[in-house]
C-alpha cells in the first residue's frame, strides 16, 4: 500500500517534471528561432529605443542571448545542474518581462516586434508569454523545494 | 531520478523540430523597412496594392506614421493608390 504522503510526493515530482519540460520547450523554441533569425533579431535590437549601445555590442548581444537560452536548456536537463538552469531561466524571464514592459510603457516609440522573443507575437502578447514563463519558473522552484529526492 | 529527465529531453526534441518547421514557413515572409529616429526598422512585408501616386505608409502601435521602403535604401519608397496607412 502506498501512503498518502508518498502519493503526494509522487504527484509533486511529476508536476516538477512537467514544469521543467515546459521551460525546456519554451527555451528551445525561443533560442533556436533566435539563432535561425539572428539577423532579424540583431536588427530588432539595433532598432530598440531601450538599448543605446554600439553596433558591436548589439552584434555580441544577438549571439549571447540565444546561447544563454540554450545553456539554460542543457542545465535544466541534468539532475545535478537543473537548479542552476532554473536560476538562469528565472533571470532570463525577468529580463524579457522588463524589456517588454520597457518597450510598451517607457520607450519613446514602439518598434516592430518581428525579431523579438517570438516574432509572430505583438509586444503585449510577448509580455504575457514572458510573465507566464516567469510564473512557471517560480512554480518549478517552489516544487523543487518541496519535493524530496526519491 | 534519471527517468525524470526523459520527458524534458522529449520536449527539447519536439521544440527543436517545431522551430525548424516554423522557420521554414517564416523564411517565405519578406520584410519591408521604415525609418524611425533616423534608423532602419524592419517590419513584416506590407501589400500596398497597385502602384499609385501616394507613398505607402505604415502606422506603428504608438500612432506614428512612416513611409515604407522595399529595402534599406531611401530611393526604394513603396507606392500605393491609398493614402490610408497600414496598421502594424
Amino acid at each position: 500500500m502506498i501512503s498518502i504522503k508518498t502519493k503526494v510526493m509522487i504527484s509533486k515530482r511529476n508536476s516538477l517534471v512537467i514544469l521543467i519540460s515546459i521551460l525546456v520547450l519554451l527555451f528551445t523554441y525561443i533560442g533556436i528561432n533566435q539563432l535561425i533569425f539572428r539577423e532579424d533579431f540583431e536588427l530588432n535590437l539595433l532598432n530598440s529605443p531601450l538599448l543605446p549601445i554600439p553596433e558591436t555590442g548589439i552584434f555580441l548581444l544577438s549571439w549571447f542571448i540565444p546561447i544563454l537560452e540554450l545553456l539554460a536548456i542543457f542545465l535544466l536537463l541534468w539532475s545535478r545542474t537543473y537548479l542552476l538552469g532554473l536560476y538562469l531561466g528565472i533571470f532570463l524571464f525577468i529580463m524579457y518581462t522588463s524589456y517588454s514592459l520597457g518597450i510598451l510603457y517607457f520607450a519613446s516609440y514602439i518598434p516592430c516586434s518581428c525579431g523579438g522573443m517570438l516574432k509572430f507575437l505583438s509586444w503585449k502578447q510577448q509580455l504575457w508569454v514572458s510573465l507566464g514563463g516567469l510564473m512557471i519558473a517560480i512554480l518549478t522552484f517552489y516544487f523543487n523545494k518541496t519535493v524530496k529526492k526519491v | 531520478m534519471k527517468s525524470k529527465f526523459l520527458i524534458p529531453v522529449l520536449a527539447m526534441i519536439f521544440a527543436t523540430g517545431m522551430s525548424f518547421t516554423t522557420a521554414e514557413l517564416g523564411k517565405e515572409q519578406a520584410v519591408d523597412y521604415i525609418r524611425v529616429d533616423n534608423q532602419w526598422m524592419a517590419i513584416p512585408e506590407i501589400d500596398c496594392g497597385q502602384v499609385g501616386p501616394y507613398n505607402c505608409r505604415a502606422k506603428l502601435q504608438d500612432g506614428s506614421v512612416h513611409p515604407i521602403y522595399d529595402i534599406q535604401n531611401l530611393s526604394s519608397l513603396k507606392k500605393s493608390t491609398s493614402t490610408v496607412p497600414f496598421p502594424l
